[in-house]
């Protein structure tokens, strides 16, 4: 037996972790690569062969494509993004605060919710386009969103974000010092952004233009909605597996997989390699007034725009929501509102169910990851052990994996009975979907509950332990509590993704358990947006109501999270 | 209380020893330091006798019982954390009384051994208070009672007072020392500062990379440092590099070894400790603290003394530090104030004289990183 009863401890706390991602994170991944190998019966690399030399050449073009789509996401989220992190952190004027609060809006908005709302907003049928063509007497549409460019518009409208929160917090590090020396030296000012300025953001910049290359690899519900013809990986795969070719949905998952690991490690090594960390302590605000009176309404009215835009697909979500079912169909516009969606949603079971299901699965996996998380993140910050690298690798794998990819490996992992399902099969029941919800956000959970146990000085735990209290007491009594706020807004992000979760809902609902999403997307097909509108709705309002107590009570910008 | 015994303990991470063959004997009541820059394995001895590293080797005794591989909760030690260590969620009242809570002291008992601790430190006003509102001499103070309401059996101090400004400082070693006559306890300081040392301990253990240099009062550890890292450690001091010319009945001469023109001293025959020191194969040096060598205006008969330069002249308030140079030898010369030094200045030449009774012969160890 081990002697010490610290790394008893540690040992204890790290079987279950342990055990939980080799069950549900490694064993899934690793049962998706032996079914590529499968092809004929047989073991080979013939569906590798396929995917690269296949004559139509389908699935090259679909990765090119996914591979093309992220690239130019990047770019356009960076030129939003970048720009507007400096307009907000580095000059003052009227309104500023409340713009760059507005400027994180985009998160506020469920993917497939935010979809939707753009094809209502700026589509074939949608009212922005209408209202101009109307406005000018054109005789058809000017503009519609749809194919490649209108995957990017909501790309740019969500992943900006990324941009924004990474760089901002970028500069808001940068020692004025720095570029007062660079000044004192006698660089102007172009020489100063050049010089030192830009450089320091750097690292910010390439970590976020990582992450919205990733996220957009992944990206399922704008190409789902909108892409048309156009193939991008993440959808070919649902294709192959709603057509039954299951060897090939597997050698698909394994290639995007392999591009998103990739990613993910080239990310931790760059930001290990890195680090332009300011040695001064105490970094005041830096922003200059903007004293000329134009640039200074200019820029207010840039602001007021921008926020408009920012809300106007929550705005239509709202609208539409809000127009009863059956009298929206000739009509340019909507002409009837009332609460009948609403009223509908709670008092008919039948479409009060799939809330019902998205609430209690979400609850479900929440609890798990709550649980998890905390231990997990525990003993990976508070703990010297052996193979720390490998259990983070392990951690952030859900992280790097597209939505799709999970879904298609729990489809390998969990339709035959296994010693991780107790012998059960679990595609095809209830459990499958929260035990999804609960892989996806094990990152999230984890990463926020690092971040404030980083902050934890080891000597607390030291203090109460000194004082003759045993590990689970100091536990209980000082670190749960202390980290309490950050945890929990970490969860309670999971908990509302969850709720609108659609890529892996989408590949494992069942007709009896449809989560929301599911619901959304039926609802769109039978083109009852009304209803759609309305269970859009309800997400948007849970989430506010979320980043309201996580900013309120806990003090935390919950979004940091992310 | 408790006295506590050190034996033969060494402490590894990994390759690394952090600490080697250490021995010590502390008693009872007593104010034992530990004493060393930083990274000399003072804080990991503390946290081997709080029981936060267990020894690679050896064992710790707390009066009789093997405390070695006790887990820290079951030591009763009290310890103060360099940082506070406070519960940044409790009130004043609830971090001192989170030990007795532990204990299950009965609620009535444990109101008033709180109050009766904060009062000890000057807070009982402040006892509703969040950490978080308290100044760093007030969370220090908040730190001392929740320690000492336990009722330790050692008070365990972590460099305690370096996170606040001098004049606290001041202010809160004489509390500390209060405290501890108060409680009569077993108390164990680490520090890097010698001035808090030799001000506040009955002894003090001299630490440098994992090895203890020397233990002693301090007194001992100022006026016959055991090597030159405790002689240059501790307050300012002369450490010329000798070599022994002849072994007297009641002196050593001996010649300084860095100067073209050899210096002969003649140094006090120190019994106890010099022969084995000269019979040893080290290394050896003389040393002399600055207070000690005298300035003279005109030469005068007696043995050491030399004709020299003065080569600059700093004025500290009570003190003034004057270096004379004797024959390209730099000396180091503290004369107090006494209102009338204006006759030191660049370039006067003078006499100093190198009392034998103040000069040491100690062995030459620097640069032992292991």
């Amino acid at each position: 037996m081990i002697k010490n009863r610290d790394t008893r401890l540690t040992v204890w706390l790290l079987i279950p972790v342990v055990l939980v991602l080799i069950a549900y994170v490694l064993y899934p991944s690793l049962r998706t690569f032996i079914e590529s190998l499968q092809k004929d019966g047989t073991i080979s690399l013939g569906n590798y062969q396929d995917f690269f030399v296949q004559e139509s050449k389908t699935n090259l073009e679909a990765l090119w494509n996914s591979v093309y789509i992220s690239f130019l996401s990047v770019l356009v989220s960076a030129l939003i993004g970048i720009p507007l992190a400096f307009i907000f952190n580095r000059y003052d004027f009227p309104g500023r605060s409340f713009f760059s609060s507005a400027a994180i809006l985009p998160i506020v908005l469920p993917s497939l919710v935010g979809v939707m709302a753009f094809m209502f907003l700026y589509g074939e049928s949608g009212l922005i386009p209408n209202a101009i063509k109307d406005l000018f007497g054109l005789d058809k549409v000017p503009f519609k969103i749809g194919g490649v460019p209108g995957i990017l518009i909501v790309h740019a409208y969500t992943m900006y974000v990324y941009f924004y929160m990474t760089v901002s917090a970028a500069i808001n590090k940068i020692d004025p010092s720095l570029e007062e020396a660079a000044y004192n030296l006698g660089a102007n000012k172009l020489k100063v952004f050049w010089k030192v300025t830009f450089p320091l953001l750097t690292p910010a910049i390439v970590a976020a233009s990582l992450l919205v290359f990733m996220i957009s690899m992944a990206s399922f519900s704008a190409p789902f909605l909108l892409a048309g013809g156009y193939r991008v990986l993440s959808l070919q795969i649902y294709f192959s597996k709603i057509n039954g070719d299951m060897e090939i949905a597997a050698t698909q998952s394994v290639i995007l997989s392999i591009v998103s690991i990739s990613f993910l490690l080239f990310m931790r090594w760059y930001q290990n390699r890195k680090d332009y960390r300011m040695a001064s302590k105490g970094i005041g605000a830096h922003r200059s007034e903007v004293k000329n009176p134009v640039m200074k309404w200019v820029m207010v009215l840039t602001g007021i725009i921008g926020v408009i835009i920012l809300l106007l697909p929550h705005f239509t979500i709202l609208l539409l929501s809000l127009v009863p079912d059956g009298t929206w169909t000739f009509q340019t516009y909507p002409t009837v509102f009332n609460m009948e969606n609403y009223r509908l949603l709670f008092e008919d079971p039948n479409i009060f169910k799939p809330l019902r299901n998205s609430l209690l699965m979400a609850v479900i996996a929440t609890l798990a990851n709550l649980v998890f998380g905390v231990i997990a993140s525990y003993v990976l910050v508070k703990r010297k052990f052996i193979g720390k690298s490998f259990v983070d690798i392990l951690v952030m794998i859900p992280w790097a994996l597209p939505a799709t990819v999970i879904g298609m490996n729990l489809i390998f992992a969990f339709n035959e009975p296994s010693i991780f399902s107790f012998g059960q099969i679990l595609v095809g029941t209830f459990w499958i979907l929260p035990l999804a919800y609960f892989i996806r956000h094990i990152p999230l959970v984890v990463r926020s509950t690092n971040a404030v146990l980083e902050q934890l000085d080891d000597s607390i735990e030291e203090a109460a332990r000194n004082l003759g209290a045993k590990w689970f007491y100091t536990f209980r009594r000082v670190i749960f509590p202390i980290i309490m706020p950050g945890v929990l807004s970490g969860t309670l992000l999971a908990f509302i993704e969850s709720v609108g979760e659609f890529p892996t809902s989408v590949l494992l609902y069942t007709i009896s358990n449809r989560p929301i999403s599911i619901e959304i997307m039926n609802q769109l097909r039978m083109f009852n947006m009304g209803q759609a509108a309305a269970y859009g709705m309800i997400q948007i309002t849970l989430i506010v109501i979320v980043l309201f107590i996580s900013n309120k009570f806990f003090g935390i910008k919950a979004e940091k999270a992310l | 209380m408790a006295s506590i015994k050190i034996e033969n303990v060494q402490k590894a991470f990994g390759k690394t020893i952090a600490v080697d063959q250490l021995n010590l004997d502390i008693k009872e009541g007593e104010f034992f330091t530990f004493l060393g820059p930083s990274g000399c394995g003072k804080t990991t001895t503390l946290r081997m006798i709080a029981g936060f590293y267990y020894p690679t080797k050896g064992v710790v005794r707390f009066g009789d019982k093997d405390m070695t591989r006790v887990p820290p909760e079951k030591r009763n030690t009290g310890m103060v954390f360099q940082n506070y260590a406070l519960f940044p969620h409790m009130t004043v009242f609830e971090n001192v009384a989170f030990g007795l809570r532990v204990r299950k002291v009965s609620s009535a008992e444990l109101k008033k051994r709180v109050l009766d601790a904060l009062q000890k430190v000057r807070l009982e006003s402040y006892s509703d208070r969040q950490v978080s509102q308290l100044s760093g001499g007030q969370q220090q103070r908040v730190a001392l009672a929740r320690a000492l309401v336990i009722e330790p059996e050692i008070l365990l101090l972590d460099e305690p007072l370096s996170n606040l400004d001098a004049k606290l400082r001041d202010e809160m070693r004489v509390e500390i020392l209060r405290l501890q006559r108060d409680y009569k306890i077993t108390t164990i300081y680490v520090t890097h500062d010698q001035a808090e040392a030799l001000s506040m301990s009955d002894r003090i253990a001299v630490f440098n990379y994992g090895v203890c240099h020397q233990v002693g009062t301090p007194t001992e550890i100022y006026n016959r440092p055991a090597n030159d890292f405790v002689a240059s450690f501790i307050g300012e001091i002369n450490l010329l590099p000798v070599q022994v010319e002849k072994v007297q009945q009641d002196n050593i001469e001996i010649v300084l070894k860095n100067s073209e023109k050899p210096i002969k001293l003649k140094v006090e025959n120190q019994a106890r400790d010099g022969i084995s020191i000269i019979q040893s194969d080290a290394d050896l040096a003389v040393s002399i603290r600055p207070e000690a060598i005298r300035i003279l205006d005109v030469t005068e008969e007696g043995t050491n003394v030399f004709k020299g330069k003065i080569n600059s002249v700093q004025f500290f308030g009570s003190v003034v530090n004057v270096t004379v140079d004797v024959q390209d030898v730099l000396l180091r010369v503290d004369v107090f104030n006494t209102h009338d030094f204006g006759y030191f200045y660049q370039g006067k030449e003078v006499y100093v004289q190198l009392p034998e009774k103040q000069l040491r012969l100690i062995p030459v160890i620097s640069g032992d990183a292991p």
